[in-house]
């Protein structure tokens, strides 16, 4: 029975098209699997061929269909500009709130802090941030109101304060702001992953300035969040350190990875996670200092939701 | 108005921005087919930082000549006929944005945020210069009477001037304490006139709407009512009566009935970000909104609908709306023009047509009954 039934399929195989059910047929368990495992070996092997066959005609490769590359299309795209819109853009990145950061006339310093009375991992959390973000300071809220602490950072030097929000003992929310006029972007913060739960040791993360990457941000909101996570960093990078440190969107949220790069003899790279590791969705982007009833939004989710989030191909960074 | 033609060619309305671009927009949304057109006037390569608009105005009863007035104090006027800017006024005088704008007795007159109100002129003397007391948010000037200007700011409550006399004629009194006899606190955002009447509306930063009669010697409104959890950041008199329509900073428009206290009749959907202006037509129903999420809506007034939304490019401060905006063919012009006498003609007709119809007797039941 067994060869009978194999002999069919590989008629069909010649004839071009594998009916993979053609295994029901049977009744007994093991040949039927055994069948179905050779039906799939069959199938793999002509798409290979036709792989191959695609290369040696010279073709390109077949790009797979994702909702990030049939991403509905959106007006606020910085790609594909003409002159006179990429003039237009130009001109509000040159004296936006955030010019002077790219202009380089001052270096940051990051003031970060947690709601009141935080649990353990919340201050964890913080103090590995400080290792990641060079020239920053992990302090202690001591119930004072994030209005009256951007008056204080603002007087003590600090160029950024971020807030570290915690809800059951976990991290859950972080809240950006730029000093001295803003903007204020409020982030829900997930998955987050210390350094020893990665199994590593904080002893690994060096003191040289980390490089930046930011990757994926595409639209003019998307722009102004990234320019806005690279301000928190030094715009020279100690390249010694080999230290890199990603933020990566994908359909909107925005993966946080650290790592040490290196190039290996044999021309590749070999990467290392240092952590910690986290993800960050945008809530809201505000205009100004932190002004969470009187102040100006430029960009809000919350009430919104059933409006903005109208489609799984709908994004917005 | 004899406009309808002559405008055909021209833009609808008028847009300016935090970087102190103005561009001109036209719609057409009788035509599916031709697409909104959005054009920079403003050459974008010489502007600066001290170049934000921050307030729009006609300069002419005829809708000609649009008054720019920038953060730097400047008024710059642009002329729709010609196509061109041409000239630029210095109105300094105190500090701050222009943040009301208007030609009074064919003078520019500039209200700038800390306070002063300035009627330029070519003599210089210290006499045109207005001190009303307290920052400004907002300065409109009354379409009824010439002479009267509102203004009104944070902890400054509504006032109105009279330039002529250069007295303050009303002064606004806060609103009695609340329930913990706390001061409510003052932040007005927005005010407008209402229509063929000398009361004014007022909305507030911290969610107010209210109603302030002058002609009365009531110095509290006459209708207070509080939207809780909004800040409303601009407000606009509907060709409606008793309505109007106010955005906040997140994103929300809504279209409030005054004589029911407190309660909003719609919402308007699309906006994400904070509302700048807002704009309702003189006799369509079409509002016109701008805002920091650097996109323009136009909305029906009664059914909702989103009837248009653009994307400027960058954040935007200020409409002007021409009152024949969108209302591109003549024909339709002069149907409207017209449209008292048709509705008069058909009045008639409906008049004739009953008159000369039969009286149809109706059959008692019984008859129904005995017919059975």
């Amino acid at each position: 029975m067994d060869h009978t039934e194999t002999k069919f399929v590989q008629d069909e195989v010649e004839g071009g098209a594998v009916h993979l059910n053609s295994a029901n047929r049977i009744r007994n368990k093991t040949l039927r699997r055994a069948q179905v495992r050779k039906d799939k070996r069959q199938k793999n092997k002509l798409k290979k061929a036709e792989r191959k066959k695609r290369k040696d005609a010279g073709l390109p490769k077949n790009v797979p269909k994702t909702i990030d590359n049939m991403r509905e299309k959106d007006d606020t795209m910085l790609v594909d500009m003409d002159e006179e819109d990429q003039l237009e853009l130009n001109l509000e990145l040159e004296r936006d709130e955030l010019s002077s950061y790219f202009q380089r006339t001052y270096e940051p310093k990051v003031l970060i802090t947690f709601s009141d009375n935080p649990h353990q991992k919340c201050r964890i959390f913080g103090r590995e941030l400080t290792r990641v973000i060079p020239n920053s300071v992990s302090l202690y809220r001591n119930r004072s109101g994030v209005k009256k602490m951007v008056k204080s950072a603002i007087d003590k030097g600090f160029t950024d304060i971020i807030v570290i929000n915690e809800d059951r003992y976990q991290p859950n929310g972080m809240l950006v702001i730029h000093l001295p006029d803003g903007p204020t972007a409020h982030f829900r913060l997930s998955n987050v992953k210390l350094t020893p739960e990665l199994k590593r040791s904080h002893k690994e993360i060096s003191k040289h300035r980390p490089e930046v990457i930011l990757n994926n941000f595409s639209t003019h909101l998307g722009n102004t969040v990234s320019r806005m996570l690279a301000a928190l960093f030094h715009y020279e990078p100690e390249f010694k350190g080999r230290r890199a440190v990603t933020f990566h969107n994908q359909r909107d949220y925005i993966f946080f990875r650290h790592h040490r790069y290196e190039f290996t003899s044999g021309g590749k790279v070999r990467l290392r996670e240092l952590g910690p590791r986290f993800t960050l969705k945008l809530r809201s982007l505000q205009h100004g200092t932190f002004d969470s009833k009187t102040g100006d939004y430029e960009w809000i989710i919350t009430d919104k939701r059933h409006d903005l989030e109208t489609s799984r191909r709908r994004f917005y960074l | 108005m004899p406009v309808g033609m002559a405008r055909k060619n021209d833009f609808d309305l008028f847009v300016a921005g935090k970087t102190g671009s103005f561009k001109g927009i036209s719609i057409n949304f009788e035509d599916k087919d031709t697409k909104p057109i959005a054009k920079n006037i403003q050459n974008i390569k010489v502007l600066t930082k001290e170049h934000e608009i921050t307030a729009l105005a006609w300069g002419d009863a005829d809708e000609v000549e649009v008054l720019i007035g920038m953060s730097c104090q400047r008024v710059k006027i642009y002329d729709t006929d010609f196509k061109a800017f041409t000239s630029s006024v210095d109105a300094s005088c105190g500090h701050g944005s222009i943040q009301g704008l208007s030609r009074y007795k064919g003078k520019l007159l500039t209200a700038v945020a800390s306070g002063h109100v300035k009627i330029c002129s070519h003599v210089k003397n210290s006499n045109n210069i207005l001190d009303t007391g307290g920052s400004i948010e907002k300065m409109r000037h009354s379409p009824v009477n010439a002479d009267i200007i509102a203004v009104g700011g944070k902890e400054n409550d509504l006032k109105l001037w009279n330039l002529e006399q250069k007295t303050c004629t009303f002064a606004a009194k806060n609103v009695k304490p609340d329930m913990l006899q706390l001061r409510v606190p003052v932040w007005v955002s927005d005010m407008d006139f209402l229509q063929d009447s000398a009361k004014i509306a007022v909305c507030t930063r911290y969610g107010h709407v209210r109603v302030y009669d002058p002609s009365t010697p009531q110095r509290r409104p006459v209708i207070n009512m509080d939207i809780p959890e909004q800040s409303l950041t601009t407000l606009a008199v509907t060709n409606k009566d008793n309505h109007i329509v106010v955005g906040n900073t997140k994103g929300k428009i809504m279209l409030i009935d005054l004589r029911r206290k407190g309660s909003v009749v719609q919402h308007y959907k699309g906006a994400v970000g904070s509302l700048k202006s807002i704009v309702c037509h003189k006799t369509e129903p079409y509002i016109v909104s701008v805002g920091l999420d650097r996109h323009l809506l136009v909305h029906n007034l009664t059914s909702r609908a989103l009837l248009q939304k653009m994307y400027m490019k960058s954040r935007l401060n200020c409409i002007l709306l021409h009152s024949t905006a969108f209302l591109k063919s003549a024909d339709n012009l002069c149907v409207k023009e017209g449209s008292d006498d048709d509705i008069q003609i058909i009045e008639d007709d409906y008049d004739e047509l009953f008159n000369n119809m039969e009286t149809v007797e109706e059959f008692s039941p019984n008859k129904k009954c005995k017919l059975k």
